[in-house]
């Protein structure tokens, strides 16, 4: 039941107007932009959650279009999917800016980095509440066009050749969508999000032109969720200031491209008309691959950063891999994994920020011993990491729980094999870390104090606890949100 | 007191707490620390104890608190197994504390020590107690973990070695548990224990899951083919560790096999289907190679390592002949194989702590020198070897009996051929101890520090005080357990 109400609009508004209001502020007021910053996103994140309740109640509130022409209009609108979505980043963008300030101390060009760093929230805010194909696409260009600066922050040659890697990328991606979108314009102007879509009556006469419009649109996102072969840009992007890997490329623009997905696959087209089409089998098999291979070159990398890009890769395959499956059981656990995965990989990116910043050192084997040095942060690390490989009570041995149930109920076991031989990889890249860290002899000695910045060093910690509260009272917090979008779609 | 539906939860609680006051305690004063560890694993052990009276009147209880409501809730339960297992665990891990206290105390890292020592102690005592796959699953992982840091003690290359190996296989071990736990929910949509028996049908789909069950806790038994961790493991680990990991981990692993034989399947539905067979060959190979590898080794801990491995073997015979006297063989040989396995590993790290030496070939005459200590060796040797009125004679008696009842007899030429091949890896190292002369001069004392030989001189006593005494505990335990666990279906 749709409601008209502004606040998915003001949603994206607010993190708009806070990014503009940061970008006035003179250089040197520190703690003006800080405040700016975090009203900024609180506030947003009031907005979001007032959406909630009436979301659980199954109603759709929805903000006045905007139209640019007939059939093409900006729309925003909140359904569990965009609330799954929205409630993660608004969140751990909280988080985020508070590690950020820490993190960003005593570097240059603060105004601009805030500056794009919300932008990049008004995007992605974008991206989880737009209401049909052409609006996600705007949101996703547009978060593409906001992170750039991003990569490109600390402006050395590397820098530039990453973010101009990334810039190409992520437009081509767009592109593919946006052909996709002028080959569906035909049969169902606007490409508005239907649960079941609207495409099944077109199926018979269209085949040809759907099963290349589905490629396409999936192609697309694809290359935002960085599934191997078209992931080139990620591991490159790594040269951005932590928080930005952290979120950006661990969590807000790689889940977008996963949200995509999973809009393409439940809400322009459904589980019928694809099965129909013959599509799910093989791009299942191409995503367990690229599962595969990221777990494997992951466990090759020698930077701790690119370690966990590659992890990244690996871990949003399971996202796609559950959309893919087709069943409730499957989606519920792409879902999950979308929300265990952001909690769980920023805290290990924060972690990596934080020996980065505090020893200089991002090559593993400079890194032998830093659990001296580091023991808090260190924890954390070692129990987000054993909290991907999918240990007990942590949140990811959820989402792995339900997909290896989906693939099993789809008569699929193949998958879950490709998930259990992840996550013997994710055990083979992560333990390493964590053993070396603690147990080889180093050059490290305990701090004195703080062992980093506190602004640091809190946020990474309470996002520990989140990981054990999502694994331990799942039932009340993450697995409702997905029942809800499996009531919405299935 | 406390009731016995309350108990897990309370126990565990109270262990874990007490884990993380240890490291902090250690970390401030070492004594106190060391105290605190102490009076915490005793006080485990007497709550234990205390529950028993509540056990014989009501029977099995079920938890009243139940956790982490994914898809299922984890709850506790207390049956008598489970109850003797905690029993035996956490007497085991007093005489680790007590022992740590002498042989740790020029060691570094101490606060670590403790601390994870008390957490791998919650964590065993949580898979016994769990009343689900679901919760033993979970403190499986935790206790792969948690005795990671106690294998690696040392950081000596040798350590970090026998550790990686140690936490790769173990984390295998979990998730071939985790995996057969899903089909398992799959298949029968409930991971509850208690019930007889929750899946009724042997198919293809419940033999992968009866597999994979095999290969994880296999793989924690350290049974064959899955035992190549455990003999680089258990003598790198400090001796009190070693002691703990051959004398009650490896019988976790034990343990949750017995849970998959006789609560996720059914004992008839095993023998029908002739699964058993699979653990029966793995049992012939695991008792005959563990032995002749055994022989080969100079290093004393790695011996008595290998020896652990051809134990393992005996509770799998045991367990797979599937018979009523033959379980009760294999639940009395975890406790027998605890008391001595326990007290040669303390044995052992006494000599090393000592003397220095780690080499059986270096050992003659070390009897002269430190006499306790090698007289209880030598009795818990005897005891291994079969030999009466030691229990592990009583094990042995009645893995026989049973392999008769089950009808086949060459089992009871396998446990003979074993007993030999224990004779000939045992009786040598006690023969060079007392008779052979000391290699170098200078007759003083090296015997170890009374807060060692206190444990050592309790296993000694453990290996036959039961077996002579008119009232046989542990047995009576082990028959009252095999009893109702094979007249159950």
């Amino acid at each position: 039941m749709a409601v008209n109400t502004y606040l998915p609009a003001l949603a994206v508004l607010i993190p708009l107007a806070g990014a503009l209001l940061i970008l006035v502020l003179p250089e040197d007021k520190y703690r003006e932009r800080a405040v700016a910053a975090l009203l900024t996103v609180s506030l947003n994140l009031i907005v979001v959650l007032s959406l909630l309740p009436p979301v659980m109640q199954g109603q759709l509130p929805q903000s006045p279009p905007l139209r640019l022409l007939p059939n093409l209009e900006l729309t925003l609108r909140a359904d569990p999917l965009s609330m799954a979505f929205a409630l993660v980043a608004g969140s751990l963008w909280i988080f985020a800016i508070i590690y950020s300030l820490g993190y960003m101390k005593g570097e240059g060009g603060q105004g601009r980095y805030f500056f794009y760093y919300i932008l990049s929230m008004s995007a992605t805010m974008g991206v989880a509440f737009s209401g049909n194909l052409f609006s996600l696409y705007v949101f996703f260009e547009y978060l593409t066009l906001c992170t750039y600066p991003l990569v490109i922050h600390s402006g050395s040659t590397e820098a530039f050749k990453s973010g101009t890697r990334y810039i190409i990328y992520c437009l081509s991606g767009g592109g593919l969508i946006l052909a996709a979108f002028f080959a569906l314009q035909s049969l169902v102007p606007g490409a508005a999000f239907e649960p079941g879509g609207s495409l099944a009556p077109f199926l018979e006469g269209n085949r040809t032109m759907l099963a290349g419009a589905f490629l396409l649109l999936v192609a697309g996102f694809a290359v935002k969720a960085a599934v191997i072969p078209l992931h080139a840009w990620l591991p490159g992007a790594m040269v951005a200031p932590a928080p930005v890997s952290a979120l950006l490329h661990a969590v807000a623009v790689v889940k977008s491209g996963a949200f995509g997905v999973i809009r393409v696959l439940y809400f322009i087209y459904n589980p019928a008309v694809i099965e129909s089409l013959g599509l799910q089998d093989i791009l299942a098999v191409l995503v367990s691959l690229s599962i595969l291979l990221g777990s494997i070159l992951a466990l090759r990398q020698s930077v701790l950063k690119l370690r966990l890009a590659y992890s990244t890769i690996g871990q949003l395959g399971y996202i796609i891999l559950g959309a893919l499956l087709l069943t409730p059981a499957g989606l519920t656990g792409g879902i999950l994994h979308l929300i265990n995965h952001a909690f769980l990989k920023i805290t290990l990116f924060f972690c990596a920020g934080q020996i980065l910043k505090e020893t200089g050192k991002s090559r593993l084997e400079e890194l032998y011993g830093v659990g001296r040095r580091l023991p808090l942060t260190m924890a954390c690390f070692s129990l987000a990491g054993l909290g991907l490989i999918g240990i007990l009570p942590l949140n990811a041995f959820i989402s792995k729980y339900y997909l290896i149930q989906g693939s099993l109920g789809g008569g699929k076991t193949v998958f879950a094999f490709v998930i259990l031989a992840s996550a013997l990889l994710n055990a083979a890249y992560y333990l390493p870390v964590m053993v070396n860290a603690y147990f080889r002899q180093g050059t490290f000695t305990r701090p004195g104090g703080w062992e980093t910045s506190p602004a640091m060093l809190i946020p990474t910690i309470i996002l520990t606890a989140c990981c054990f509260a999502l694994g331990l009272f799942a039932h009340e917090l993450s697995i409702p949100l997905a029942e809800k979008v499996i009531a919405h779609v299935f | 007191m406390v009731a016995l539906a309350d108990a897990p939860v309370i126990i565990l609680a109270f262990v874990f707490l007490a884990s993380i006051a240890a490291f902090f305690l250690v970390r401030r004063n070492r004594r106190w620390g060391e105290g605190f560890a102490l009076v915490s694993s005793i006080l485990v052990f007497l709550t234990i104890l205390s529950l028993y009276p509540a056990l014989r009147e009501g029977g099995p209880v079920v938890s009243a608190y139940t956790f982490f409501s994914f898809p299922l809730a984890i709850h506790f339960r207390v049956d008598h197994l489970g109850y003797s297992m905690a029993l035996l665990i956490s007497f085991l891990w007093v005489l680790a504390v007590i022992y740590s206290r002498a042989y740790m105390a020029h060691n570094h890292a101490l606060d670590r020590y403790y601390g994870f020592l008390l957490a791998a102690l919650g964590a065993s005592l949580g898979i016994v107690m769990a009343g689900d796959m679901l919760g033993l699953l979970l403190f499986f992982e935790l206790m792969a973990v948690t005795s990671y840091v106690l294998v690696i003690h040392e950081e000596d290359p040798p350590a970090m070695f026998a550790g990686g190996k140690y936490i790769y296989m173990a984390m295998a071990a979990g998730f071939a548990v985790f995996f057969s736990t899903i089909l398992l929910y799959f298949e029968a949509g409930d991971l509850a224990f208690g019930s007889s028996g929750l899946l009724t049908d042997a198919t293809p789909f419940t033999l992968a899951i009866f597999l994979g069950f095999l290969t994880g806790f296999g793989i924690k038994a350290g049974a064959f083919p899955l035992h190549v961790w455990l003999p680089d493991a258990h003598p790198a680990a400090p001796a009190p560790v070693s002691a703990l990991l051959s004398g009650v981990m490896v019988k976790i692993g034990v343990f949750g096999l017995i849970r998959v034989f006789y609560e996720v399947f059914s004992i008839g539905l095993i023998q029908q289907a002739g699964w058993h067979r699979i653990t029966l060959a793995l049992a012939v190979i695991t008792i005959l190679l563990g032995s002749a590898l055994a022989l080969r080794q100079d290093d004393l801990k790695r011996r008595l390592a290998y020896s652990t491995i051809a134990q393992v073997g005996y509770i799998y015979l045991g367990l797979s002949l599937l018979t009523e006297v033959a379980l009760t063989g294999a639940l009395f040989h975890i406790f027998a194989h605890a008391m001595m396995k326990g007290c040669l590993f303390l044995c052992a790290g006494a000599i090393i702590l000592q003397t220095g030496k780690r080499r059986i070939s270096h050992l003659g005459g070390i009897g002269l020198k430190m006499p306790l200590t090698m007289a209880c060796f030598t009795l818990a040797a005897l005891s291994m070897v079969g030999i009466p009125p030691f229990n592990g004679f009583l094990s042995k008696l009645l893995l026989s009996l049973g392999a008769l009842d089950a009808g086949a007899p060459a089992y009871v030429f396998l446990l003979i051929i074993s007993s030999l091949l224990n004779a000939a890896y045992y009786l040598p190292i006690v023969v060079a101890a007392f008779f052979a002369p000391p290699g170098e001069t200078g007759g003083n004392s090296l015997e170890a520090p009374p807060v060692m030989l206190a444990p050592i001189i309790v296993l000694a006593a453990g290996t036959f005080v039961f077996a002579l005494a008119p009232a046989n505990w542990p047995l009576e335990m082990a028959r009252l357990i095999a009893g109702t666990m094979i007249n159950h279906f």
